[in-house]
């Protein structure tokens, strides 16, 4: 019998041994654990900063207000005369500049900052992330397939190189661990933490 | 290389231009219309601006392959054969350009957002005219705005019907 097969096979047996609340326990704590690794990429610079909860973007890993004072436009495309598929276009330009299709800004509702700026955390993120009122009425499997689907959200694995030529940093797990993660907090429920 | 069509101020052109080769330099070098500049090369200073279907557009870093078939696009040579587009008289009437490196991307961003904003607020130009100007005639580029705003309601400029064949 194989590693894997011995191993499923244990857990069954041990989730019929373990009570009701020890396996909720169990499934939240996997939950949670999916939670934080979400956490760590939409707070990474590479998300975050078109995720801002002001009425312009930001750019490069120190999360600065984007250069030349662009602003997020009635749509979150840019202003009339400057949208932002004027500079970003399908995909990274050799010059350094980021690109891929359909460039725009988050919308204000799926904001993650608490403050220009700083991120939110913890529980005050994940109420927001999963606030369907705010959240473009993305149930938690929606976002699972948002995390997955999404060109923008993609884009951040494959986010080119700076004007300098140095590679822009990818948020700290891979893009198939967030959609797992995404998955295993969604099956749980989609718990937040206390705090 | 490879072989392109370009509809360009209304004229269909087949070009043959490197792969991934800036349309910027598809426009200057192969189709000749150098009205368009060069300025920073990374899509920072807006000299390069051109139209794309209406749209403003850094040329210098959008790779001439990348322009949708049948899109149109509009260089400053394109705006009027004679300079009389709303901006272009207002432009003339505020004297803007000192230099006059970085008007043709300034004028081309302008025609944009009067399309978008036929009476812009001083905000909306502050937020839409991001364009480098080193002679800093950013004052006379808002009140020439302004002018074109009065002097008519500026239309998106349609470039003529492309003509049927390309030009070699």
């Amino acid at each position: 019998m194989s590693a894997a097969r011995v191993s499923t096979v244990l857990g069954a047996l041990f989730g019929l041994l373990l009570p009701a609340t020890a396996q909720e326990r169990l499934a939240r704590d996997e939950g949670l654990q999916g939670w934080r690794a979400i956490e760590s990429v939409i707070t990474h610079p590479r998300c975050i900063n078109c995720h801002t909860a002001t009425d312009y973007p930001r750019q490069g890993d120190e999360k600065r207000r984007h250069d030349f004072r662009v602003v997020r436009g009635p749509d979150g495309k840019g202003a009339p005369g400057a949208p932002c598929i004027s500079c970003h276009q399908a995909a990274n330009g050799p010059a350094g500049v980021p690109g891929r299709a359909h460039w725009h800004l988050a919308p204000l509702g799926m904001a993650w900052e608490r403050t220009p700026g700083m991120a939110m955390r913890g529980a005050q993120l994940c109420a927001a992330f999963k606030d369907q009122a705010r959240n473009g009425h993305h149930t938690p499997q929606r976002m699972v397939e948002h995390h997955g689907s999404e060109p923008l959200v993609a884009w951040a694995w494959e986010p080119g190189t700076r004007p300098d030529g140095s590679p822009r940093e990818p948020p700290p797990i891979t893009h198939a661990e967030l959609v797992a993660a995404t998955q295993r907090w969604a099956a749980a429920g989609a718990p937040c933490p206390s705090k | 290389m490879a072989s392109l069509t370009l509809n360009i101020n209304g004229s269909r052109q087949a070009l043959e231009a490197e792969a991934d080769e800036p349309l910027l330099w598809v426009i200057r070098e192969r189709a000749g219309l150098t009205g368009t500049k060069f300025g920073c090369g990374v899509a920072a200073c807006g000299a390069c601006t051109v139209l794309i279907d209406g749209q403003p557009v850094r040329s210098c870093v959008m790779p001439a392959s990348a322009v949708a078939p049948g899109a149109s696009i509009t260089t400053i040579e394109g705006l009027s054969s004679d300079r009389s587009h709303p901006v272009q008289r207002a432009w003339i009437e505020a004297q803007v350009p000192q230099c006059g490196y970085c008007q043709s991307g300034m004028i081309l961003a302008a025609v944009a957002l009067l399309s978008a904003k036929p009476a812009p607020t001083d905000a909306d130009i502050d937020a839409s005219m991001l364009n480098l100007c080193r002679c800093g005639t950013y004052p006379r580029v808002r009140q020439a705005i302004h002018a074109a705003a009065r002097l008519a309601t500026v239309a998106m400029p349609t470039p003529r019907k492309a003509a049927d064949g390309a030009k070699p």
